[in-house]
């Protein structure tokens, strides 16, 4: 039986030769499917619909390369180990966008790259946002129809179930990219325990989380400190 | 059939009822209703408590966190003084915000407990609590700057979190995975919420009680240096805070001599990394005793 590998270059080439000199006859994009004729040293003789060249064993895997999630190939039973889903992950090309979740209580859309700028919007936990630029530690996402600026430490790859039975948890999507928010330590949990040890004072740790400091009082904090803004 | 490859389930094709598999994998158990609720939501929310042991998520953090806290407020009194406390938050804020981790799911959070102890305290997720002891050891901001960030990394460092037992998780497995065939019982969140109950108190033993390791206290006293750094604090507050409670603790006390290290293996351990030629700003000295005298 031959073997299909994927092309896990941005642009795969396929050759003449067994040889980085040989002519390219074909540029494959990533994830294409090439089946191996034969090996010769480094380098694979593959076909691909009707063309056959060769390409240098590297720049092929064994793995199903999926580019979105929700591509067919996550359902069709391949296992994880087997799969990269290239639609996660790191993949800042242009006319990609990558999408994050929100994992606060409640996140902060801001004006500016800063703890200084204005609060534009309040997400809550789980919402999905587009990342649209990056700036140090910093991302510009956009969520609906807003556009703002989240610290990168607010979101995680990750996508949130908040029940569970929510739609994506049967979607295809890896249990490595799921966090389910509506099971684990929760406030049901908390609520219960709670109730079953009234020695605990929870009113006081309510109002140490309700505390708050002004914007104004802490950029005049900081500044008369001669300490440097975030 | 403690470990199951994902691979091997669905290559051998045992895909039937797969409670021994959902330690590892729920994909291969099918999706099949039972009473309303599906085996594969079940199988799943089996291995996020599970698995939360390596991976706690921010949000269970911080319900822990939120519990360590409210038991830790049964053993203390809250100082109230809105004053000094916004002082506090101040410090506190600037310092978490100047960090790697500026973001947690609920916020980092800062109070003072009525109590001459010296000690400091952080539940997971961002809790920081300072006695008035240890506010009186304080001779500067930058002193204060440097208790703050040992406990803010505390969090950061997630010792509070891994201070949980072991058994906890094993049992969690037990509990959780041999029960995925039918529903998920009353009884089963029962013991959901013992282990949350459990967890907690072991956060707290070792927050209270017991203390964390001396390599964690070490680890956190380095990434406090670089917190500092970060937020424009001279890093010799750590080393005159050390200075000063090597002067101030009596060993065999109950408080923070019982549950770290000495100062002076703290400040051996750290010499390096401190720079003693610098100078405290007379501003961040004035207004450490000023906001601190605050009624």
């Amino acid at each position: 039986m031959s073997e299909v590998l994927s092309v896990q270059q941005k642009e795969g080439k396929l050759r003449e030769k067994p040889s980085h000199l040989g002519r390219v006859l074909k540029k494959l994009p990533y994830g294409s499917k090439v089946t191996v004729e034969k090996k010769e040293g480094s380098w694979l003789q593959v076909t691909i619909s009707g063309s056959k060249g060769w390409m240098h064993q590297s720049s092929l895997t064994e793995k199903t390369l999926a580019l979105r999630s929700g591509d067919k190939n996550v359902s069709s039973g391949v296992s994880d180990d087997e799969l990269v889903l290239a639609g996660k992950g790191f993949n800042n090309e242009v006319g990609s966008t990558q999408m994050f979740s929100v994992q606060q209580k409640e996140g902060k859309l801001r004006d500016k790259p800063s703890y200084l700028g204005k609060i534009i919007k309040r997400l809550s936990y789980g919402t999905r946002v587009s990342m649209e630029k990056e700036q140090g530690s910093w991302y510009l996402v956009k969520s609906g129809s807003n556009s703002g600026w989240m610290h990168k430490s607010s979101l995680t790859e990750k996508t949130i179930v908040l029940k569970a039975g929510d739609e994506n948890v049967s979607s295809g999507v890896s249990d490595d990219e799921l966090v389910l928010a509506g099971k684990g330590f929760n406030s049901d949990v908390e609520k219960s325990y709670k109730q079953g040890n009234t020695n605990l004072n929870y009113a006081l740790v309510d109002k140490m989380e309700q505390f708050e400091i002004s914007l104004e009082a802490f950029e005049a904090f900081v500044k008369e400190g001669g300490l440097p803004h975030v | 059939m403690s470990k199951i490859n994902r691979r091997d389930i669905v290559k051998a094709g045992l895909i039937a009822g797969g409670s021994a598999a959902v330690l590892n994998s729920c994909s291969a158990i099918p999706d099949i209703e039972v009473a309303g609720i599906s085996t594969r939501s079940i199988a799943r929310v089996g291995e996020a408590i599970v698995k939360s042991a390596e991976e706690i998520t921010p949000e269970q953090e911080y319900y822990l966190g939120r519990a360590v806290s409210a038991n830790l407020y049964s053993k203390f009194k809250p100082y109230v003084n809105s004053s000094q406390t916004e002082y506090l938050n101040m410090v506190g804020q600037h310092l978490a915000l100047s960090s790697d981790v500026p973001e947690t799911f609920g916020g980092y959070h800062f109070a003072i407990l009525d109590s001459n102890d010296i000690n400091a305290f952080a539940a997971p997720g961002g809790f920081v609590f300072v006695t008035r002891g240890m506010l009186n050891c304080c001779q500067h901001e930058d002193a204060l700057a440097a208790v703050l960030a040992h406990e803010i990394s505390h969090v950061q460092l997630k010792h509070g979190i891994n201070a949980i037992k072991k058994s906890r998780w094993t049992e969690a497995a037990v509990i959780l995975g041999s029960e995925t065939a039918s529903h998920f019982t009353d009884a089963e969140f029962k013991q959901a919420v013992n282990l949350f109950k459990g967890s907690a108190e072991d956060i707290l033993t070792n927050m209270v009680e017991d203390g964390y390791s001396r390599s964690a206290e070490y680890e956190a006293d380095k990434l406090a240096v670089k917190i500092m750094d970060q937020a424009g604090y001279l890093n010799r507050g750590l080393g005159d805070m050390l200075t000063l409670m090597g002067e101030k603790l009596k060993p065999g006390g109950s408080d923070f001599f019982k549950t770290h290290p000495s100062p002076k293996n703290r400040l051996e351990e750290l010499a390096v990394s401190i720079n003693n030629s610098t100078k405290i700003p007379e501003f961040r000295t004035q207004r450490l005793r000023k906001s601190l005298s605050q009624a």
